[in-house]
């Protein structure tokens, strides 16, 4: 099981870099690459279209917001604040899990969509949706990883009238828990 | 407009995450609020990109996100096992 999680994060490092490598080279070759190759088409006077058109993309404001990335980023900021009161207000460290982990996905999703509609060039908006694909891979796992900490390390949850552990209610799994228990107890 | 209320809302979240930071009985709560806050930050730039139009605000949040996501994973790693790798 170890090594399986040890596995995952592994993939997920290589997957942190890939997505570093993209961006850099596109912004390389747009401060580099771009600014020669308008210089030369000028020169040769040819390609008077093109430029125009390079020009109108350059002269048109970066950022458009329509009713679309309005309504998605006030979506996202409400439940980004709905994810933040449930932090403050739920009883438990599970509950409060909960909540941080399912509507920072939610809020930030729609955040991001928003903000992928709202800038004009596409360039950015690939850049968002880079971001998009890194949330929905991390956020649900850092969850995982910090219930799975809690749970068996032992951390206390809120007790009302008939609240039962089903987890550890199973025979063979409760083993596994003791036994990974004392392991970290005796690392310590 | 909207963009403000938007900065507005993701201000509020981070000052309640930073009391539950502050107050967390346990060190899960700390986890939690901390792992809260990173993602949140990386919304908070990344609606700044829209609201001042300045692109290289995007590669920041996507840093950020990526930091947050690998210092949350070392602090379950060391809290769970007292080793990271």
């Amino acid at each position: 099981m170890g090594r399986c999680i040890q596995l995952q994060l592994r993939c997920l490092l290589g997957l942190c870099l890939l997505s570093i490598l993209p961006v850099s080279f596109a912004q390389h070759d747009s401060e580099h690459g771009a600014a020669p190759a308008a210089a030369q088409e000028s020169n040769h006077g040819d390609h008077a279209d093109a430029d125009e058109a390079a020009l109108e993309q350059l002269n048109s404001p970066l950022v458009t917001q329509s009713l679309v990335s309005d309504l998605l980023i006030l979506f996202g900021s409400f439940f980004i604040l709905a994810a933040a009161i449930g932090i403050l207000r739920f009883p438990d460290f599970y509950t409060r899990l909960h909540a941080s982990t399912k509507l920072v996905t939610l809020g930030g999703i729609g955040i991001l969509i928003g903000a992928a509609f709202a800038f004009n060039n596409t360039q950015q908006s690939e850049r968002i949706i880079l971001i998009i694909v890194f949330f929905f891979l991390t956020a649900p796992l850092s969850g995982y990883m910090i219930g799975r900490a809690g749970y068996l390390r032992g951390l206390p949850f809120y007790k009302e009238h008939g609240t039962q552990d089903e987890w550890q209610a199973l025979g063979s799994v409760s083993g596994v828990v003791a036994t990974s228990s004392e392991q970290a107890s005796s690392t310590d | 407009m909207v963009i403000n209320i938007a900065l507005i809302c993701l201000v509020a979240a981070t000052v309640l995450t930073v009391i539950r930071l502050f107050a967390g009985p346990n060190w899960g709560d700390r986890v939690t609020a901390y792992d809260f806050l990173s993602v949140n930050f990386a919304l908070l730039i990344v609606v700044f990109a829209i609201k001042t139009g300045f692109v290289a605000f995007l590669d920041i949040a996507l840093l950020v996100s990526i930091v947050g996501f690998l210092s949350t994973i070392a602090l379950t790693r060391h809290l769970l096992d007292g080793k990271v790798l």
